[in-house]
């Protein structure tokens, strides 16, 4: 997702059914990070543009026992005092050597680290939640003593540390190493770690040279749905399946007899009434038919929002049920696919299908598709345009959206709708055909008045498209299926 | 860096001069190596004194180290409000209000001049918030002028309780 605008990524060329993105392993097997780590996530990378970086900083620690030596020693030249005099010297002395002291060599000649990270994270493919610990070795290459080195390691922003810590401490003799250790919580998504953060001081701390060390480790984290079943819309798609028409035809359940006709099956001919009346006549029964389903989850930044800290935001609650719902859609045979409502919707598409591979891919593209990443994307190019181009913009989006539904999807949208956009998105698909119902995980809080207030504004939102048909379940505190029963309670087919 | 490195051996070299002559116990001539080292140290103790106010003023390069370990943290709904100016807040407070009382079959004029006048609600602090030409109780004026913040807070509090209530939610 480098790309900063809802419309980046140029034309929409691409069949709606070859919505698999980039991300997906090749076979429908899922990429194994043991593959792509090695056996320990080996490190001092030499081609990453920012771990080249060597910064050097001037602590000036002594310069204050400078300027106090300084003060002393002249002092004692105008009082003729030479206590004071050798005082001072002291000073001048400290505040020489610190001057004179140069930065620690962290590259050699050619450029390469001294200094080495290595990285071991286990287990590599771990569920969410679980605790992943993280092993970090730090070895010293060079020939000289490193007196004080100091490592903040770079754990990806979406896990956070449950226990100990990643900063690290040490004295490093030539070929030393130093080893620490912590642990994160899982998270889903596959997140790599950033460079770990080296800072090397002189003995006297008068000069700190930083560099970034890479040690390419991953972490994948796939979550392992548990199907929910969200209740569908009438509309159905010619495919056989669960929803109920009002049409009769072949089925399970009991609809009406019409008058026979050549062709119809013998097994249809109601023996019965034939034997009573002598009347040949076809029973007809309900005809069920499978719901094609898009899961449309609001991935733009608007929607990377949550009730606080250590509390799922609304993506990954949103992710999270369209994930849940789309094991129960194919489950019961229904056509479901997959879409990213924001700047990944040309590449994070799955066009709505049934079976094992597509099940793999769906659950592939949910668990580590960028677009679907629990870090929302980085402001760019898009937050900084003028509101009518962002307008035309979103206007943009809604309709690449519908471009890629087949005709008659019902559309299930996950969007917090803290702003209006979801609810624009959920009347233009009413408006076009495609029956909409709204997932609103709600991630307002109200502990303070403004908080309490952006939640008024979410209700009243929400209100608003029940007023123009749209089915909404407010997904609060509670678990998924208990919203989803408190808000079918409330609808009327 | 070499021109730097010059220097410093310059003053190494001086303060070794100084010692060794201050250590060997040779006189020196009375009278004027007095003054000039009156001079000389007036001048170190002043540099010393500006050192020491520089070091006072400037920030130091040190490193600082990122805080990797924190997790994600997103916006709370309604956090980027805080930063609007006070008219756009009232402003915003104001359409609920108005949109809870179109709801309660009321016509969009009648809301708008019920929230104007303040009829809207029995509390006279969210009336006045909301209200136009209407102010609010000497009290709370007084405390906006003390502490502006826990004030506004405490009356945007009010006001949402009270939107609250004509939404029918929470205690009347």
């Amino acid at each position: 997702v480098s790309d900063s605008s809802p419309d980046a990524g140029g034309g929409d060329g691409d069949a709606p059914d070859d919505g698999r993105g980039p991300g997906d392993g090749d076979d429908g097997q899922p990429p194994d990070a043991t593959s792509r780590v090695g056996a320990d996530a080996t490190a001092s990378s030499r081609t990453d543009a920012p771990a080249d970086r060597v910064t050097d900083h001037a602590t000036g620690h002594w310069r204050g026992i400078g300027a106090v030596g300084l003060v002393l020693g002249g002092l004692g030249l105008v009082f003729g005092s030479p206590g004071l005099v050798l005082s001072g010297l002291v000073g001048a002395v400290f505040a020489g050597y610190a001057g004179a002291a140069r930065p620690l060599r962290v590259r050699d000649g050619d450029g390469d680290p001294v200094i080495a990270v290595r990285r071991r994270v286990d287990p590599e493919t771990p569920a969410p939640g679980d605790a992943v610990t993280v092993d970090v070795e730090v070895h010293n290459g060079s020939d000289g003593v490193l007196p004080d080195v100091r490592v903040v390691d770079g754990v990806p922003p979406a896990l956070p540390v449950i226990d100990g810590s990643p900063r690290h401490g040490a004295v490093l003799r030539p070929g030393g190493r130093a080893r620490f250790s912590y642990t994160v919580r899982a998270v889903r998504g596959e997140h790599q770690f950033d460079p770990a953060r080296v800072v090397v001081a002189d003995p006297t701390g008068a000069v700190e040279r930083e560099t970034a060390l890479a040690a390419g480790t991953t972490v994948t984290c796939r979550p392992d749905p548990s199907p929910v079943d969200l209740p569908l819309r009438g509309l159905a798609s010619p495919y056989a399946g669960r929803i109920e028409t009002d049409a009769g035809g072949e089925g399970v359940e009991f609809f009406a007899t019409r008058e026979y006709r050549r062709g119809d099956p013998p097994g249809r001919i109601d023996w019965n009434r034939r034997a009573r009346t002598g009347d040949l006549a076809t029973l007809e029964f309900r005809r069920e038919r499978a719901a094609t389903v898009a899961l449309v989850v609001d991935v733009r930044r608007a929607a990377y929002v949550g009730p606080g800290p250590d509390r799922p935001h609304a993506v990954e609650r949103g992710v999270d049920a369209a994930g849940r719902a789309f094991e129960a859609l194919l489950d019961a045979g229904d056509r479901a696919g997959l879409a990213a409502l924001g700047r990944g919707i040309d590449d994070a598409w799955l066009a709505p299908g049934t079976g094992r591979d597509h099940r793999a891919d769906g659950r592939d593209l949910l668990a580590t598709h960028p677009a679907f990443s629990p870090v929302p994307p980085e402001a760019g190019l898009y937050d900084s345009l003028d509101p009518e181009r962002r307008e035309a913009l979103r206007r943009d989006l809604i309709d690449r959206l519908h471009r890629r539904l087949p005709a008659g999807a019902q559309v299930v949208l996950c969007a917090p709708c803290c702003d209006p956009f979801p609810v624009a998105v959920a009347r233009r698909l009413t408006a076009l055909g495609h029956p909409v119902t709204l997932l609103s995980p709600d991630p307002t809080a109200d502990d303070r008045a403004l908080r309490a207030l952006a939640g008024l504004e979410r209700a009243d939102r929400l209100d608003r498209l029940r007023r123009a048909g749209v089915r909404v379940i407010d997904w609060g505190e509670e678990s998924l299926p208990a919203a989803l029963a408190r808000a079918s309670r409330g609808w009327s087919r | 860096v070499s021109a730097r490195r010059r220097l410093q051996w310059l003053g190494v070299a001086a303060v070794a001069a100084g010692l060794a002559v201050a250590l060997s116990g040779v006189p020196l001539p009375a009278l004027r190596a007095r003054e000039a080292l009156a001079v000389l140290g007036a001048g170190a103790a002043s540099l010393g004194v500006g050192y020491a106010y520089d070091r006072w003023l400037s920030e130091a390069d040190r490193w600082t180290p990122p805080t990797p370990e924190r997790g994600l943290r997103v916006p709370v709904p309604g956090d980027a409000v805080a930063g609007l100016p006070e008219r756009r807040v009232v402003e915003r407070l104001r359409r609920r209000a108005v949109a809870v009382l179109v709801r309660g079959d009321r016509s969009r004029e009648e809301a708008e001049a019920s929230v104007a006048d303040g009829t809207w609600t029995g509390d006279a602090v969210a009336a006045a918030y909301l209200g136009e030409d209407l102010r609010l109780p000497l009290v709370t004026r007084l405390r906006w002028l003390v502490a502006p913040d826990s004030t506004a807070e405490r009356v945007r509090e009010r006001t949402v309780a009270a939107i609250r209530r004509r939404r029918g939610e929470g205690s009347p």
